[in-house]
């Protein structure tokens, strides 16, 4: 956390209240009724804390950077909005992603007995559940109780988040299918990542801030997008190339990328990957230019602290532009 | 994808509802593949995405995401949800065939969560061939269910000139809310096994009902019928509320099919809920209602795991001596005349409201 600025520091910051803003650590009726609809009959409000919320509150302490709402935070901040008043989708730009971590323990086994990892004490269908529940809430929140987005940017905002998941559910499949000899030959890797990993890396986020300001439909929100894109691929094979692996870590800081597992010892490929860490980081700065200099400076802030951090660890060098 | 569906159960409705669903029931088909069909080919996948598939790897993409998905539409079923939306679209003068991505979709949501839900409940078959997690594994039938139960907000979104911005933003809004709350019920009853208390109240089985069974079956499908039907406010409301009731009732009568099945046709073990160590409606009024001694048998029993025929049986005559299953149907009875209260209120022809009204009574009657 060294590298941290200040503005990182304080998104983080404010994107932690805002989580427990809207998942308050203890359960009552109360929210329950807020966030589905008053109750007809009773919540088993114990069920709910024990089966939702503890698990959920144990990935998010095990993992504080945050660095998805952080993004977030930090365009909002460059453009002169508090993000601490749209707490909300600081919330759905973490959710989604909490979900999947929740669930990369799994293995793909045939019954749940041969699915489930030895570090957990949480019933397979237990697990599963707080993942789908995690990531479900996310679009529900935005379009049911989003009231500082424009009613469009609501609508719109949940959208994408139904996007990302579909995106990255279809990610995911393929990973674990096991298609990683294949994806990692030519242009396909890139594909892969740019298809179906970047929508939860920082395209979400970057959606999040776009909808807060209402600026969804302007010209530059492509160029922003295709920025976190880039970024996020930069990020995702810095962090898969790591050299120290952190084992003793309930939650790794991203899943697991099968299909670079199996090559990643081979030189020769590693290589390779450096190479396009470094092609999308640059690529991110070359679309950003055509976005408006406050934003942008926004997303350079996050680039250099978040994702050049990353690509230092990866390279063990002091500057992650400079391989 | 040439998907035989088995339309007997039909012959168990009214037939001012089974002749229309019969009529109803090859474009719910049609509508269910073509959707899958154009969102894994054209839509999704497509160049139109700015993607091209043969830059990845469409080989892949196709066995690990469309393929365990694709097989689950395959398998016979009922396609109820699709033909509740041509139902009610038919109700309000609107054509069904203007809509097949609609009337597709909640096929989609409800082929998603049955793969979802096989994974959780570890079900070995999925109409009578392996379930999905059984044949590609855990993680890959899971994220492939997660992906196609979002692809809806892209089915959608997509269509949005066409729908409006008030009908878009109202099906976006029935997605995401059913989904997550489809979350809340499922949590509830899977934690239920998992910290063992049977200190649980009937009310609480009832609420997790409401936002589990109730919520893909039937509440879903009439919002969104409602909404592309062009119905008012004030009959979506109506239309959310009888499917809600009726979704309850349903799933209090399967309960009790479950341990005493009205014919031979039950095609499930009976007393599995029992078997399972299930805490319904049923079981838990028992558990209130019975002496101390009969009580302590019940759970005895319930938390033995037993397929013994004997132990079943007489785990099924301690809850009927309690009076709990009496108290069950009553209640679903009582469900059920709330939905038709529901039906009264819809500005409909009278035929569709004898239609529902038959659907409510096909949901009470059922022997199976």
């Amino acid at each position: 956390m060294s590298h941290d600025s200040e503005m990182l520091s304080r998104a983080r910051s404010v994107a932690g209240r805002a989580f427990e803003e809207w998942i308050p650590r203890r359960c009552d009726p109360a929210w329950l009724d807020f966030v589905s609809c008053p109750a007809r009959f009773t919540w088993d409000v114990d069920a709910i804390q024990r089966g939702f919320i503890d698990p959920l509150y144990d990935c998010f302490d095990a993992r504080p950077e945050h660095y998805r709402p952080s993004l977030t935070a930090c365009l909002l901040e460059t453009v002169g909005v508090e993000p601490g008043c749209h707490s909300l989708v600081l919330v759905a730009s973490e959710l989604p992603y909490l979900a999947t971590l929740i669930v990369q323990c799994l293995r793909n086994g045939r019954t749940v007995r041969e699915s489930m990892p030895e570090q957990t004490t949480i019933p397979i269908p237990v697990l599963v559940t707080v993942a789908y529940t995690a990531r479900q809430m996310a679009a529900s929140l935005v379009i049911d109780h989003g009231t500082s987005l424009a009613g469009d940017a609501r609508t719109w905002l949940a959208y994408r988040v139904g996007h990302a998941l579909s995106q990255s559910g279809a990610g995911r499949a393929v990973d674990f299918a096991g298609a990683g000899g294949r994806l990692t030959q030519g242009t396909a890797l890139l594909e892969y990542m740019r298809f179906f990993l970047t929508p939860l890396t920082f395209v979400l986020p970057v959606d999040c801030a776009l909808a807060a300001i209402g600026a969804q439909g302007q010209p530059f929100a492509q160029p922003l997008r295709e920025a976190a894109g880039c970024a996020g691929i930069a990020y995702r094979i810095a962090v898969a190339l790591r050299p120290t692996t952190r084992s003793f870590e309930r939650y790794p800081v991203e899943p697991t990328l099968h299909c670079l597992a199996a090559d990643v010892r081979d030189g020769e490929f590693a290589g390779r990957l450096v190479s396009l860490a470094v092609a999308q980081r640059r690529a991110a700065e070359e679309a950003l230019r055509a976005v408006p200099s406050d934003l942008a400076s926004g997303f350079e802030h996050f680039l250099r602290h978040v994702v050049d951090k990353s690509l230092q660890e990866m390279t063990g060098e002091a500057d992650g532009r400079g391989i | 994808m040439g998907a035989e569906y088995n339309d007997n159960f039909l012959s168990d409705m009214d037939p001012v509802l089974g002749d229309h669903y019969r009529q109803w029931l090859p474009f719910c088909r049609r509508a269910v593949l073509d959707t899958v069909d154009e969102l894994a080919v054209r839509r999704f996948a497509g160049p139109a995405a700015g993607f091209d598939p043969s830059r990845l790897d469409a080989e892949a993409l196709n066995a690990a995401w469309v393929t365990p998905f694709r097989e689950y539409l395959q398998r016979s079923g009922k396609l109820l949800r699709p033909y509740l939306i041509c139902l009610c679209m038919d109700a309000y003068g609107r054509d069904p065939a203007d809509r097949p991505h609609q009337v597709g979709l909640a096929e989609i949501v409800h082929s998603s969560s049955l793969m979802l839900d096989d994974i959780s409940d570890d079900s070995i078959l999925r109409r009578g061939a392996p379930s999905a997690h059984q044949r590609y594994g855990t993680q890959v039938a899971g994220a492939s269910a997660s992906s196609w139960l979002n692809i809806c907000f892209e089915v959608v979104w997509n269509d949005r000139e066409s729908l409006g911005q008030d009908t878009t933003t109202g099906l976006i809004q029935a997605l995401a809310w059913e989904h997550f709350v489809t979350g809340l019920g499922t949590t509830i009853d899977v934690t239920w096994p998992w910290i063992n208390d049977a200190n649980h109240k009937p009310d609480e089985y009832l609420q997790q009902v409401l936002h589990r069974s109730t919520s893909y079956t039937y509440r879903l499908p009439l919002k969104i019928g409602g909404w592309v039907a062009g119905a008012d406010t004030a009959d979506r409301v109506q239309l959310s509320a009888f499917g809600e009731r009726i979704g309850l009732a349903f799933q209090l009568v399967d309960d009790v099919l479950n341990i005493k099945p009205g014919d031979s046709h039950w095609g499930k073990e009976v007393g599995e809920d029992i078997s399972q160590g299930k805490l319904n409606l049923q079981v838990l009024l028992a558990l209130q209602r019975l002496a101390s001694a009969d009580r302590a048998r019940l759970h005895e029993i319930l938390g033995s795991q037993t397929h013994d025929q004997e132990l079943l049986s007489e785990a099924t005559s301690l809850i009927e001596r309690s009076g709990a299953l009496d108290e069950s149907l009553r209640l679903a009875q009582d469900l059920a005349s709330e939905a038709r209260q529901c039906v009264e209120a819809l500005k409909v022809p009278k035929i569709f409201k004898e239609r529902l009204f038959a659907l409510g009574t096909y949901v009470l009657r059922r022997n199976r």
